[in-house]
C-alpha cells in the first residue's frame, strides 16, 4: 500500500497492508483503522518483530512531517522496553486437560468478562481469528473430540456425545457462559449446544456450518476422510478455498499428521455418519429458528463444502453475511471481515 | 506436541506396538542388560541406547537378547514371523547382513512367494547405518542399495523423528519383511513427535522444500545435507525441490518424475559408493521415462569408490556434504548444451 492510500476500515472492503506468510496460508494484515497512510516505516524486505511498527496512519494527509518523526520515534523507543519485557515470556500454549476420562486440548487467550469460544478442525484453525479477538475477550479456542489434541476415541460421534464433551471442558476451565462461534462441524456442534443448554450460550457465530439445516458435499467429506496420500489429498483441500493456491505444501503435510493418527479415520466416519449427513434433511427453521440468543450465518459465497441456504430460507432471528470471493474457510480467507461481525455481535449481544 | 530425538521417537515405537499386539518381540545382540550395568533388568539398550528400559517393561519373553549369532537369531526371527509372531530384529550395524544374507535375502525375502503366499514374514529387522562417527569401514556403510536389489524386502531409510515413529509403526504392522535402517547421526536429532502412534505409508515421497529450478533426490541424512545447500542456493536465485523418497522399496518414482517435469534437471544426493546404487538406481529410471523433461545432464553426488575411512578428517571428506551438492546444483543449472 503506498504512502496517500485511503484505508477505510469497513466491515466488508478489506484493506491490504501486507501480506503475511505463514506456514500455514498465505493472508493479508488489514487496517483497523480508518485513515490516510501518511509514512511507510517498514521497507520491503526488512524484518519486523511482531508488534513492531509498518507505517503510520492519520486522519488528514496534511499533517507535518516532523509530528510523524515524533510518533515514530516514541513508538519505537516504547516498542523496545515492552517488546524486552515480554521478550522473557513463553507465548501461550494449548492445555490438555483430562475431562470424564477423556483427554481434550485448549488454548486460552486474553481476559476478558466476555469469553469466546470457536471450535473447528483444530484449534490452529483459528489463528488469524483468536489472537485478535484475545485483544478484547477471553477467548478459547478447543479441539473437539477426535480432532487435534484431543482424544481419538469415540462412542457414537452424535452431536449430542461432541457437544456434551464441550460442556464437560467449560466446566472444567470455569466458564459458565460465552458467546460461541463454531466453524463447519464445530457449527452444527454449536447449534446443539444452544439447543440444549442455551441458557450458557450469549450468541451464536455459524460460519461454513454443517448442521444448520444445509446439506454438505459428501464427495468432500467421504473424499477428505479416505485421503491418506498427499496426491490424493491436495485437491481435496483446494475445494476447502476460493482461491485453491492457498493450499500449500505445509497445510497438506500438517492435515496428513492429524489424520495419520491412529482411530482419526474411524472416529471421523462415526462422525461424518451420526453428525452431519443425520442431520442434513432438516431445514434451517427447524434448527435455527427456535433459538432465542443473537445469532448470525457467515457463509463464503464460494463454499464447495457446506451448501449456502438461500437468505430467504433464513428464519427471522438469523442475520446473514455472504463474503464475496471466499470458499469454505472464511475465519482464514477473510479473517478481518469474520473477527469484525464477531465482535460486533459480541459487544451488541451483551452490553 | 513433544519434543523427542531420533532414538527416544523409535524407543517409544517399540513400547507402544509391544503393547498393542503382543505377537510383537524384540530380538537382538546387546539390545538388554550389557556392560557396566548393574543386573540384567537395568538395559544399556544396544551400542546406540535405543532399546533402553524395554526388557524391565516387557520381559526376557519378548525381550530376547541373544549371543553374537547374526545368522542364529536372523532365521529364528524367520521361523518365528512364518509362525504367527512379529519379530523387531535389532541388526546393531546394517553391515552385519554379510553374516546371515541367506536368512534376510534367501529366506525372509522370498517365503511369501516361493511357498504360493500360504505364509507370510512379518518381521523388521532395525540397522543403524552411515557413517560419520568413525566405526570405519566394517561399521559405517550405507546397505539401502544392496536390500533394495531384492524383490520381497520393503526398505525405509526415515530422515527424521517424526518421520521415523510413522514408519517403523508401519513397517511392525506390515506383513512382509522391512529393513529399517537408522542413520547414525541422526539419532540425536530433535523434533515434535505426537505421543500418539501413526503410520506414514511406504512408496510415498516427502516433499520438504519446493522449489521450480533443480530436482534434488536424497536419501537419509543427505535430505539434510541437501536442505542446508538449498538454504545457500535459494541466495543465489536457485530454487530447489527436495525429495526424500522415504522408503527406497517402493519407490514413488512419479513425485520424482513429475518434480523433474516440472524442473528438468536432477542432483541425486547418496552417501553409498558409486557404483549400483540408489543415485544410480533413479539416474536411469529418470534417463528411462523422464528423458524429454531433461534440460541438462543428471548429476550424482556420492561418496567415492573406496572403503570408509576411519580417521576422522578423512571421513568428512568422504561423504557427501552442502559444498559438493551445490557445486552438483550449480553445474546443473550452468549446463549449456
Amino acid at each position: 500500500m503506498l504512502p496517500g492510500s485511503k484505508a477505510r476500515a469497513s466491515r466488508f472492503l478489506l484493506v491490504r497492508i501486507v501480506e503475511v506468510e505463514t506456514e500455514k496460508i498465505v493472508n493479508a494484515v488489514e487496517a483497523d483503522t480508518a485513515g490516510i497512510l501518511v509514512r511507510r516505516v517498514a521497507e520491503e524486505g526488512d524484518t519486523i518483530v511482531v508488534g513492531g511498527l509498518l507505517g503510520v496512519m492519520a486522519e488528514r494527509a496534511e499533517i507535518a512531517d516532523d509530528s510523524v518523526d515524533v510518533f515514530v520515534a516514541e513508538y519505537q523507543e516504547h516498542f523496545k522496553s515492552v517488546a524486552a519485557e515480554e521478550g522473557t515470556e513463553r507465548s501461550a500454549e494449548p492445555v490438555d486437560i483430562e475431562v470424564g476420562g477423556r483427554k481434550m486440548r485448549y488454548l486460552e487467550l486474553g481476559s476478558g468478562e466476555k469469553t469466546i469460544d470457536g471450535m473447528g478442525g483444530d484449534l490452529n484453525g483459528w489463528m488469524f481469528n483468536q489472537p485478535a479477538l484475545a485483544e478484547h475477550y477471553r477467548v478459547l479456542a478447543l479441539d473437539l473430540l477426535a480432532h487435534g489434541g484431543s482424544v481419538k476415541e469415540l462412542e457414537t460421534g452424535s452431536l449430542e456425545e461432541l457437544a456434551a464433551a464441550v460442556l464437560v471442558l467449560l466446566d472444567a476451565v470455569g466458564v459458565d457462559e460465552a458467546h460461541f462461534v463454531g466453524h463447519s462441524l464445530g457449527g452444527a456442534v454449536t447449534v446443539q449446544l444452544a439447543a440444549e443448554a442455551g441458557d450458557r450460550v450469549n450468541s451464536v457465530t455459524l460460519i461454513g456450518s454443517a448442521g444448520a439445516g444445509t446439506p454438505v458435499s459428501r464427495s468432500y467429506i467421504d473424499g477428505f476422510i479416505g485421503a491418506n496420500r498427499r496426491k490424493d489429498l491436495k485437491p481435496i483441500l483446494k475445494q476447502l478455498f476460493a482461491d485453491p493456491e492457498l493450499v500449500n505444501r505445509d497445510m497438506i503435510n500438517d492435515v496428513l499428521k492429524a489424520k495419520r493418527l491412529d482411530g482419526v479415520e474411524v472416529c471421523w466416519r462415526k462422525i461424518a455418519d451420526a453428525s452431519i449427513f443425520s442431520v442434513e434433511d432438516l431445514t434451517p427453521e427447524a434448527v435455527l429458528g427456535k433459538l432465542s440468543m443473537p445469532l448470525q450465518i457467515i457463509w463464503g459465497k464460494e463454499d464447495r463444502v457446506a451448501t449456502r441456504p438461500e437468505e430467504r430460507s433464513m428464519p427471522e432471528n438469523v442475520v446473514m453475511h455472504v463474503l464475496d470471493d471466499v470458499g469454505h474457510m472464511p475465519q482464514l480467507e477473510a479473517a478481518g471481515v469474520v473477527n469484525d461481525l464477531i465482535k460486533t455481535l459480541v459487544d451488541g449481544g451483551n452490553s | 506436541m513433544p519434543l523427542k530425538t531420533f532414538r527416544q521417537a523409535i524407543n517409544d515405537t517399540l513400547v507402544q506396538e509391544m503393547q498393542r499386539d503382543v505377537r510383537v518381540i524384540l530380538i537382538g545382540e546387546d539390545i538388554a542388560g550389557g556392560t557396566g550395568c548393574e543386573g540384567d533388568g537395568d538395559a544399556w539398550g544396544g551400542p546406540l541406547g535405543v532399546t533402553k528400559g524395554l526388557i524391565s517393561e516387557f520381559g526376557p519373553d519378548r525381550v530376547l537378547d541373544t549371543p553374537i549369532s547374526e545368522a542364529a537369531f536372523m532365521g529364528a526371527a524367520v521361523g518365528a514371523a512364518m509362525n504367527g509372531l512379529r519379530p523387531v530384529v535389532d541388526l546393531m550395524f546394517n553391515d552385519f547382513v554379510s553374516v546371515c544374507f541367506d536368512q534376510v535375502c534367501n529366506q525372509a525375502a522370498k517365503c511369501h512367494y516361493m511357498y504360493g503366499g500360504q505364509n507370510s514374514v512379518p518381521m523388521t529387522i532395525r540397522a543403524n547405518t552411515g557413517a560419520g562417527i568413525s566405526t570405519a569401514a566394517q561399521h559405517s556403510q550405507s546397505l539401502h542399495p544392496v536390500f533394495s536389489f531384492f524383490p520381497g524386502l520393503k526398505v525405509v531409510v526415515p530422515t527424521s523423528p517424526y518421520e521415523a515413529k510413522g514408519l517403523l509403526t508401519t513397517a511392525i504392522r506390515d506383513d512382509d519383511p522391512v529393513i529399517f535402517l537408522e542413520t547414525k547421526l541422526l539419532y540425536d536429532m530433535e523434533e515434535d513427535v505426537p505421543d500418539e502412534s501413526y503410520e506414514i505409508p511406504f512408496g510415498e515421497a516427502n516433499i520438504l522444500r519446493e522449489g521450480g529450478d533443480v530436482t534434488i533426490v536424497a536419501v537419509g541424512r543427505m535430505v539434510h545435507v541437501a536442505t542446508e545447500a538449498s538454504a545457500a542456493l535459494a541466495r543465489k536465485g536457485i530454487e530447489c525441490e527436495i525429495i526424500d523418497p522415504r522408503t527406497t522399496s517402493p519407490l514413488d518414482t512419479e513425485t520424482i518424475l513429475e518434480s523433474v517435469e516440472e524442473t528438468g534437471r536432477l542432483v541425486i544426493v547418496d552417501e553409498t559408493t558409486p557404483r549400483c546404487n540408489f543415485a544410480t538406481d533413479v539416474s536411469a529410471m529418470v534417463a528411462q521415462e523422464g528423458f524429454a523433461f531433461l534440460k541438462a545432464p543428471i548429476r550424482m553426488v556420492t561418496a567415492p569408490h573406496t572403503p570408509i575411512p576411519f580417521a576422522p578428517n578423512l571421513e568428512q571428506l568422504y561423504m557427501p556434504d552442502p559444498a559438493k551438492v551445490s557445486a552438483a546444483v550449480q553445474q546443473v543449472v550452468g549446463y549449456q548444451g
